[in-house]
């Protein structure tokens, strides 16, 4: 998977994971900012195991929040934490 | 007069196997195997009026679809020795028989013979290697059942999965089946579960969670409560822990415009709220929670009947410094605290009682449980109030419910919980480290900080 087609599986992993009421044109008129957007803890926490389980990697449970407040800083993040590793 | 009976629930062709227990199965059952006599109070109760009522035919079938539906209901749990060590097996049986105690009376009588029944359903301790961990009674008034009350043990479901277990109840009451059910809104089934923590990911989600609770509790505070309040009786195993109940429609008002303000949740609000006074009281100005977490985020888990809740640890450094700063800051550390809330709870307790011996382990006795449902909040069945806060406020009401028995490793216990119209601060606390006068200073003291807070915004 290259990084743009990624990132759009993140969007929409994200959205899914919203609270039901997150649109990808609320997200993207928000920057892709999730935090903007009123994302909750249990968004986030929902949005993780929806990565690891359908991208097939293990996120640095480590990593703060601050890495999961937008779009492009979670792609980064899934890439550094290398694709695939347990899939 | 009442009359006693007993018939039972077939159950043929469910889904059966057998695989190692969950984390939730091995951490609950050795809590209970640990008590003893004293596990029935760890079971859970729930008495149902049936209105109309219903003859015990379709009650019985109504429970056998439920039965079909959660895998959890018809498992057993054996303990094992696995290379050496202690394990736990979890057993579903495809087939077997569930007892169900009948009670007949009056229909004046059915509300009070069927608390009866579940007291003596529920005050006896599962035998998890032999029987299924739930017990039926049935209450019938002129040949319908008024009543029906289960009791389960806590190794089945937490609190999260008895409110799934009842909702299910009532929509097969309402026409649906296990079938139908299960293809609406997949349930997550302990096994599968317990796949997937067997699973290399599962395996490195246990190891960190355990070395961040172990990091957690090298560097978080030894005492919390350097000067308790009556340290002599400590030694009383015979001394009761008061309970204390706050009921805010102030607090319930205001902690939302306050998430709203500090950009966080409601929830960490209320921990940031907890943590900040409990630093000020408390002497210790770095503060440890064991914070319950339901995990249940995936959608096939919130549907789980099971018992999936663990407990996180959360230490907040110079909680006591700044409110809104412990707010911000909790919303950080309960993420990451909330990110290693899955494990193995045996392995973990062996790596503490080593650090212990080490005298390297801080004091993890105060408890935070927020027990929520995110999908139900104070006034969707009350109108919020127009008052202002500050006339509010003075609606607050705080009693003293109950005591409780003495618990092992609790110096301070606190429930959220919703109810029309206000938010509910329930806490029980170790009398050797703070007294009820304590007790009300920090309830009152949580609640003035997030009210005063949005009073200070503007919404006094």
């Amino acid at each position: 998977m290259d990084n743009s087609s990624l990132r759009t599986k993140i969007i929409d992993l994200a959205v899914a994971a919203g609270d039901g009421s997150l649109s990808v044109d609320e997200l993207a008129g928000a920057n892709y900012s999730l935090r903007d957007v009123g994302y909750s803890s249990l968004s986030y926490m929902r949005l993780i195991d929806s990565i690891e389980n359908e991208v097939g990697v293990y996120l640095d449970p480590e990593a703060a929040i601050e890495h999961y407040e937008t779009i492009d800083s979670v792609t980064a993040l899934v890439i550094a934490s290398g694709i695939g590793a347990d899939a | 007069m009442t009359t006693v009976d007993e018939q039972s629930i077939g159950l043929d062709s469910a889904r059966a196997g057998t695989g190692p227990a969950t984390w939730g199965q091995r951490a609950i059952w050795g809590v209970v195997t640990r008590l003893g006599d004293d596990a029935p109070r760890y079971n859970l109760r729930t008495d149902l009026p049936l209105t109309p009522p219903r003859p015990a035919s379709r009650v019985r079938a109504d429970l056998t679809e439920l039965l079909l539906l959660h895998d959890s209901l018809h498992t057993r749990l054996l303990p094992e020795s696995v290379d050496g060590e202690d394990g736990l097996e979890q057993v579903v049986d495809g087939s077997g028989e569930l007892p169900v105690q009948i009670r007949s009376c009056a229909p004046e009588q059915a509300r009070a013979v069927g608390a009866a029944l579940l007291d003596e359903l529920a005050g006896r301790s599962f035998d998890h290697g032999r029987e299924w961990p739930l017990r039926v009674g049935l209450v019938e008034c002129e040949g319908l059942v008024h009543r029906l009350v289960l009791a389960a043990s806590h190794t089945a479901m937490d609190l999260w999965g008895e409110g799934r277990m009842v909702r299910d109840l009532r929509l097969i009451e309402a026409g649906a089946t296990a079938e139908s059910l299960r293809a609406d809104r997949p349930a997550l089934q302990p096994l599968e579960a317990a796949e997937v923590q067997a699973s290399p990911l599962g395996r490195r989600r246990d190891e960190a969670a355990r070395r961040y609770w172990c990091e957690q509790l090298i560097v978080g505070p030894r005492k919390m409560f350097p000067n308790p309040a009556a340290p002599g009786l400590a030694a009383d195993p015979g001394r009761l822990f008061p309970n204390a109940l706050l009921r805010s429609p102030a607090l319930a008002v205001a902690v939302t415009r306050v998430a709203q303000e500090l950009g966080v949740s409601d929830a960490a609000v209320l921990l940031g709220a907890a943590s900040h006074q409990l630093a000020r009281m408390s002497g210790s100005s770095d503060v440890l929670f064991q914070v319950v977490v339901g995990n249940r985020f995936q959608p096939a888990a919130a549907e789980s009947v099971s018992t999936m809740a663990q407990e996180a640890v959360f230490l907040l450094t110079d909680a006591d410094r700044d409110f809104a700063d412990a707010v911000q800051r909790t919303r950080s550390v309960a993420f990451t605290a909330f990110r290693h809330a899955g494990y193995d709870k045996w392995a973990l307790e062996r790596e503490v009682a080593e650090l212990a011996e080490r005298g390297e382990v801080a004091d993890h006795s105060c408890w935070w449980n927020d027990t929520r449902d995110p999908g139900t909040g104070p006034f969707d069945t009350v109108e919020r109030p127009q008052a202002a806060l500050r006339e509010l406020i003075g609606r607050t009401e705080l009693s003293w419910p109950t005591d409780f028995p003495a618990r092992v490793n609790v110096s301070v216990a606190v429930d959220v919980l919703t109810a029309p119209g206000v938010l509910e601060l329930a806490m029980t606390a170790d009398p050797a480290v703070i007294t009820r006068e304590g007790m009300e200073q920090f309830l009152r003291g949580v609640e003035g900080l997030v009210v005063g807070e949005a009073i200070a915004l503007g919404d006094g």
